[in-house]
């Protein structure tokens, strides 16, 4: 049995499970595969100074101060955009989740990038339903793991059942006449998802 | 570059419009305790000659010679290379290699497709999709209405785009686009190709579903276009 979640909405306190829904889990995958002439499979590698060979995972990042000298993550901490030092998000398992309910344009604004399936146990589903009743959609911080920074995470539900919709808010601007959008930028559209369930 | 697309309004009038991703970001930035933030840097930790396959003579070792291996290993540090180990690289380049790493000129590609259990079901010719935004292509108005709070628990919204006007005559045609959509509170489906086809933005890309959002307040308008590639489903 994996690790439960506290949750208080409304006052009060629910617990579940969580799963994280692959899209693989859902819609399975597809890779591309690259055979030379003799049919056998091949690997990228990364070629340094157009001769020089560096099989996949010779090539490693790392962190330097100022003198050149190596810093570990774990000596790092986080500070705001005006420079002030900030705590840390604790994990979403350590904590009871504080959730408030939002309106469904505040969820609809914001950029999801993970899903997570609540799991719940029999003799809670009826606890939970009442809190969902109305298309009703809670916000919380989430963090799986302790971290200075925490993102926004919605609860919501449908017919299948109840999830964790993990993303980060977005403010969008109201354009006027003025706003003429002739600003270059060498954007890269975002293309990093698989898609076949269509 | 500027990225423009055409796109059409219920009347089936097109306009060309530019589009911009929106993306959140971090409010938190990671640093040392005075402050400074550390170098990223990209170091070399081996290469070709010292792979372990390498130094033992095989391609495909077996459990056997690795083990036998790990002793003269422990002694005397075969496995680094002293001309390159710890040097720090800016740019690769990326090339196929074979086996034995050699470089590899003529490649053929094929794509290997899993089920959701992770088993082959086949292995086929990739299918590259070619860009169905973008040039004289129009992103079709379909008509098709769903409401907020029948679409906002039925699929994934990934990605948004605002869409922006580029001179006086779009203002008001997106403005237009937004009241329609504010009116009915609704999105509305966006098709690509002939209009039903999902939303491909590069060349080799993927396809995704478009979902346009409209908003309006006084004299100005908000248009976003919403991708999604997931539906919400359980796994268990």
């Amino acid at each position: 049995m994996g690790r439960k979640v506290s949750f208080k909405i409304d006052g009060s306190s629910l617990e579940s499970e969580i799963v994280k829904v692959d899209r693989r889990k859902l819609y399975g995958t597809s890779e591309k595969i690259v055979y030379d002439t003799n049919k056998e499979e091949c690997v990228l590698s990364d070629l340094y100074e157009g001769s020089i060979i560096l099989p996949r995972g010779s090539v490693s990042q790392l962190q330097i101060d100022e003198n050149g000298n190596s810093v570990s993550r774990s000596e790092l901490i986080g500070f705001n955009l005006q420079g002030e030092k900030v705590e840390k998000v604790p994990s979403i398992f350590s904590i009871e989740n504080n959730c408030k309910k939002v309106e469904i344009d505040d969820f609809i604004s914001s950029s999801i990038k993970s899903i997570y399936q609540i799991v719940i146990d029999e003799d809670q589903i009826e606890s939970w339903k009442k809190y969902f009743t109305n298309d009703e959609v809670y916000l919380f911080e989430f963090n799986y793991r302790e971290d200075y920074e925490g993102d926004d995470a919605f609860l919501i539900s449908n017919e299948e059942g109840y999830f964790i919709s993990v993303g980060k808010s977005n403010k969008f601007e109201f354009l006027e006449l003025s706003n003429v959008s002739i600003e270059d930028t060498d954007e890269e559209i975002e293309d990093d998802l698989d898609f076949s369930m269509f | 570059m500027i990225r423009y697309i055409k796109i059409e309004d219920e009347n089936k009038r097109d306009a060309e419009i530019t589009f911009k991703s929106v993306t959140q970001k971090n409010t938190v930035y990671l640093a040392l305790e005075n402050g400074k933030k550390p170098i990223n840097k990209k170091v070399i930790k081996s290469s070709k000659d010292f792979t372990l396959e390498n130094l033992i003579g095989k391609t495909e070792p077996s459990q056997e010679e690795y083990d036998s291996f790990s002793e003269k290993l422990i002694i005397e540090d075969k496995e680094i290379d002293f001309e390159l180990f710890g040097k720090f690289i800016d740019k690769t380049d990326r090339i196929y290699t074979d086996k034995k790493l050699n470089p590899v000129y003529n490649v053929e590609l094929t794509e290997k497709v899993f089920d959701t259990d992770g088993n082959l079901k086949e292995e086929r010719v990739p299918n590259y999709l070619h860009s169905n935004i973008s040039g004289e292509s129009i992103l079709k108005w379909t008509g098709k209405y769903i409401p907020k709070n029948k679409l906002y628990n039925k699929v994934v919204l990934s990605s948004k785009y605002q869409i922006k006007h580029i001179n006086g005559l779009t203002f008001d045609f997106l403005c237009n686009i937004s009241k329609t959509l504010q009116d009915k509170n609704s999105f509305m489906i966006l098709g690509g190709g002939k209009g039903n086809e999902p939303l491909i933005f590069n060349d080799g890309g993927k396809p995704y579903r478009g979902f346009l959002e409209g908003k309006v307040k006084d004299n100005s308008y908000c248009l976003v276009l919403h991708l999604s590639n997931q539906e919400y489903k359980t796994i268990l």
